[in-house]
């Protein structure tokens, strides 16, 4: 029985069986459920992890490897029943190299674990994590890839790796770059073909992360923030799209309309009355740079896009100022609203045109949005050298075992017990589908492809052979995340 | 016969099949033996590579792309004598430079000085903008090689600045990997599931042959300062060259030994005669006041370190001709043969290795006298990693490739020196051994090729993993054997 080699290898305690707790580690956040894994373990060590990775595939029993779970993208939901689930946040360790400006993280720590760890040295990650970093880890993360948090000058999370450790089908631990060198650490990506990258965005396709190096950087002494204000999303983006350009700050996104509304209810008032938003956070080594660079911004905040507004930089300071407090809130909006993100990379020439499709997109569907309660917010960011769009689709529904034991208190003391609204449901997901196939039309690409995004269909077929012939290579049986990326 | 068949396909005038010339393009710098190819086709667009490569696989003959030669490792040599080498150099087209999205895409033949100087006039440069050789090393070469210097130290290898690859497999096939793979996608960014442009990077050409590369643009600065320093010793200067590069600001960090200070004493640099060890580099910034805030954290970390300023006219003249100096990069001041070895290793080793290689030297300094090599000690910082290349420099014969690229008035004077076998065997010999000594101490390499040990080098799980690819892309083993020690 695998159940019992399992428990033998990892204790029983962390062989979880029970029903209930197996659907909460088996669904995402998407309202889209796919199966429930049957068994669910919680390994408490890379060697643990690949010992389970070994005896599933000595059974035949595929494996998906599990993070923080805010997947919105059936990143981790099983395909199939017959599925162990690894649970990856025991995986805790955290290796700081400041002199070799590396670190070596657990697949299962935080990026609010690792920002604290680190910052305590007086270090970072260069990009140091999304929004959802109280939940999201270092090993999910990598295996979708993600940005916000110093994206504006350092990029994606896949931009900062420089090595990796997988558990591969066999068990066997693959470490990439010069972690493979015989006498190595893990301070460069390049040595020979980058094998890392394979690995990265590859939504847990080709092996399980177990251990992961990221580079550091000094801790920004100076840091300052600069808000402008305008009438259109055009005239914002302009000045987003020519600053992004410059590669001077650190963060920089487009707030909307109705995100404003939810702010001023937070205390932001001086939202009032402002349609558009535009925010830079500024970041550096010493007060001087950062005076300069925050001179420029505000130089192409006021004059491009026919000339913003400046106001009250508070919303990105206070982002700042507590980065992985803010994401809690988008669980549950304040009304019982389930938010659900849809995004599509885009060149920066791309983007208005895409906004455009999907606001014609929406109101061609007004009614239904009306009846239903559904509601469309947006984000525009930024990672280096391109832009990310992203509207949030929200409905009136059943908050699922996840939010339920994440969410803030009160509003699973206020919405735990909404009963499904399927209706609504229906509407919701069809709607944030039609948003993910009309970015792709156009174009765009997307971070955390996992089971939801419409990869093999967008990309080039000599490409798809070439990522179907590598998952064979590594994984003949297909026992290690299928169906992620439509393999 | 398929030399008749590829003929046909790239012209008659693009082909060479005299002894010579098949000797002249199968031999690099290493003065290693080669098989000598038997027919080099130079191909004018991707669309002739794939047919050639389709053509000459299909007659079970290897395929070697050579970009513009400048190899000392080996990379593009022969290992069978019915190999089919493909000069790359007349795909030498800069597709697009896009200034919107911040992208170049250019043909694998193109040198980084061309593709310098068609960004510049769009006022943007690539991130990584070229080695000392760019003159003649081409973005194929270097990206296949992975390379180093111009931008590296802020923004790292040739590796880290690519966003997308168009390559040909074997048997012909091309695939694009990035969002350029999407069926409605450009070359913006390099993260669409799994990572495929990683791979073949650095792979010196192991795996596919490159024929378009998509490249990261950034604005071109528009004030560059230059900083000098000179200390007293050998580690002072790697000590201060690491420091200055974690500060994250400098666009280029790099040490000069007495040998080289010498040279460019000579050359007119006088304020350098008698200055042993010397730290160069340039911050770069958007505007003057943040190169100079830059330049003044430099400084005051120089001073902290003990270190004395100098004249900074030594890395403003390199940055004033960027690609001049091919003679000063092939050869020594007097008509030396110059031989570099590098290895990568971080901070935390670069005492280590240093001490290694001096060591090394001492125990060979009869040895040294008696064949009259000299020696050099260059280093850089990429990112914040120690890139060391001890440099052996000889009197030997030049050869055609030498005597081709360096100036008549110094050919007609050097053409005559001639081969000392015992000398050249002695200072290959050497080469050999601090190679091994480095990667007891744990160095990665660039430029792998057929030179470097690789497959004793890595831990057998990489090397399994990296087969298995190489199995899934070039199952018969034609394209570029014996590279990376991959039958």
């Amino acid at each position: 029985m695998i159940t019992d080699a399992l428990r033998a290898a990892i204790g029983a305690a962390n062989v979880i069986e029970d029903a209930a707790e197996r659907e909460y580690y088996s669904w995402d956040l998407s309202q889209e459920p796919l199966q429930v894994a049957e068994i669910v373990v919680r390994p408490g060590s890379a060697e643990e992890l690949a010992a389970v990775v070994r005896i599933a595939h000595e059974q035949g029993i595929p494996v998906v490897p599990r993070g923080g779970g805010i997947s919105y993208t059936q990143g981790f939901e099983p395909s199939v029943a017959e599925t162990v689930l690894i649970d990856t946040t025991r995986l805790k360790t955290i290796e700081i190299n400041a002199e070799d400006s590396v670190v070596i993280a657990d697949a299962g720590v935080t990026w609010e674990e690792l920002y604290l760890a680190t910052s305590a040295e007086g270090v970072r990650t260069p990009y140091f994590g999304p929004l959802s970093g109280r939940f999201a880890t270092v090993g999910g993360t990598l295996s979708q890839n993600s940005l916000f948090y110093g994206s504006g000058l350092y990029g994606t999370s896949a931009d900062i790796t420089t090595g990796l450790e997988v558990a591969g089908v066999d068990g066997k631990v693959l470490r990439t770059g010069s972690w493979a060198q015989r006498n190595g650490s893990p301070f460069s990506r390049y040595y020979g073909p980058d094998l890392t990258s394979l690995f990265l965005g590859d939504t847990g396709a080709l092996g399980v992360k177990t251990r992961a190096a990221l580079k550091l950087i000094p801790l920004p002494m100076a840091n300052q923030a600069v808000s402008f204000a305008y009438d259109t999303f055009e005239q914002a983006y302009a000045a987003l799209h020519e600053a992004a350009k410059l590669e001077i700050a650190a963060e920089l996104f487009i707030f909307d309309p109705a995100n404003h509304a939810i702010y001023r209810k937070l205390g932001f008032s001086f939202l009032e009355g402002v349609e558009w938003s535009l925010h830079f956070t500024v970041e550096g080594i010493d007060d001087a740079i950062v005076d300069a660079s925050v001179d420029i911004l505000r130089g192409i905040g006021t004059r491009a896009g026919g000339g913003g507004r400046e106001i009250d930089p508070s919303l990105p300071l206070a982002m700042r100022a507590d980065p992985f407090g803010g994401g809690l809130r988008g669980f549950v909006g304040s009304e019982g609203h389930v938010r659900l993100p849809v995004h599509g990379v885009f060149p920066f020439s791309k983007v208005p045109a895409a906004q455009r499709g999907v606001v014609e997109l929406i109101a061609r569907n007004q009614d239904v949005i009306d009846r239903l309660d559904l509601r469309i917010t947006f984000l525009t960011a930024i990672t280096r050298g391109y832009c990310v769009f992203e509207p949030v689709v929200w409905w009136p529904d059943s908050i699922g075992p996840y939010r339920a034991r994440h969410a803030p208190e009160d509003a699973v003391a206020k919405f735990g017990s909404v009963p499904p609204n399927l209706e609504a449901r229906a509407a919701g997901t069809g709607l944030r589908r039609e948003i993910a196939l009309l970015m792709s039309s156009l174009g765009g690409t997307h971070l955390q492809v996992g089971k939801w995004y419409p990869y093999r269909d967008s990309l080039e077929p000599a490409t798809y052979e070439t990522v179907a012939a590598v998952k064979h290579a590594f994984d003949p049986r297909r026992l290690v995340n299928p169906g992620s990326l439509g393999l | 016969m398929i030399t008749d068949t590829l003929a046909t396909i790239v012209g008659a005038a693009n082909v060479v099949t005299d002894d010579a010339g098949r000797a002249f393009y199968s031999n690099d710098l290493s003065y290693t033996d080669v098989e000598t190819a038997v027919i080099v086709v130079a191909p004018g667009s991707p669309e002739e590579v794939a047919e050639v490569v389709r053509v000459a696989n299909e007659a079970g003959c290897p395929v070697v792309a050579r970009g513009g030669g400048m190899s000392y490792t080996r990379t593009f040599v022969p290992t069978r004598p019915n190999t089919v080498l493909l000069d790359m150099r007349r795909l030498d087209k800069v597709v697009e430079v896009n200034t919107d999205d911040m992208y170049v895409i250019a043909e694998a033949g193109v040198t980084w000085e061309q593709l310098y100087l068609a960004c510049a006039e769009h006022g943007v440069r690539t991130p990584f903008w070229g080695t000392l050789s760019g003159r003649y090393a081409t973005v194929g070469g270097a990206l296949s090689n992975n390379a180093l210097f111009f931008g590296s130290t802020k923004y790292g290898s040739a590796a880290e600045s690519v966003l997308g690859l168009e390559v040909v497999l074997a048997g012909g096939k091309t695939i694009r990997t990035g969002s350029w793979a999407h069926h409605s996608g450009t070359p913006f960014t390099r993260y669409y599931g799994p990572d495929l442009t990683g791979p073949f990077i650095a792979d010196t050409g192991s795996l596919g042959i490159k024929t378009r590369v998509s490249l990261k643009l950034v604005q071109l600065p528009n004030a560059s300062v230059g900083f000098a320093f000179s200390v007293p010793t050998f580690d002072a200067s790697n000590e201060l060259t690491l420091e200055i590069a974690k500060l994250g600001i400098a666009t280029e960090v790099y040490g000069f030994d007495p040998l080289y200070n010498g040279v460019f004493a000579d050359l007119g640099f006088s304020f350098l005669k008698g200055v042993d060890w010397t730290v160069f580099g340039i911050v770069d910034g958007a505007n003057d006041a943040i190169a100079d805030a830059g330049a003044a954290l430099v400084r005051d970390l120089a001073a902290r370190l003990g270190a004395e300023e100098i004249d900074p006219s030594v890395p403003m003249a390199v940055r004033a001709d960027p690609f001049g100096a091919v003679r000063s990069v092939l050869m020594g001041p007097k008509g030396e043969v110059w031989m570099p070895i590098h290895g990568i290793f971080p901070k935390s080793k670069a005492k280590a290795a240093a001490d290694a290689a001096v060591a090394y030297f001492d125990s060979k300094a009869d040895l040294i006298a008696k064949h009259d090599i000299k020696l050099s000690l260059l280093t850089l910082a990429s990112g914040t990693d120690f890139i060391f290349e001890p440099s052996f420099y000889w009197f030997d014969e030049l050869g055609a490739f030498r005597l081709e690229k360096i100036e008549k008035e110094w050919a007609d004077q050097w053409k005559t020196i001639p081969h000392v076998a015992e000398t050249r065997e002695v200072a290959l010999g050497m080469r050999k051994e601090l190679a091994a000594i480095f990667d007891e101490l744990g160095a990665v390499h660039l430029q792998i090729g057929k030179w470097y040990e690789f497959q004793s080098q890595v831990e057998p799980a990489y090397a399994e993993t990296l087969l298995a690819l190489k199995r899934a892309l070039d199952p018969d083993g034609l394209i570029n054997p014996g590279s990376l020690g991959l039958a």
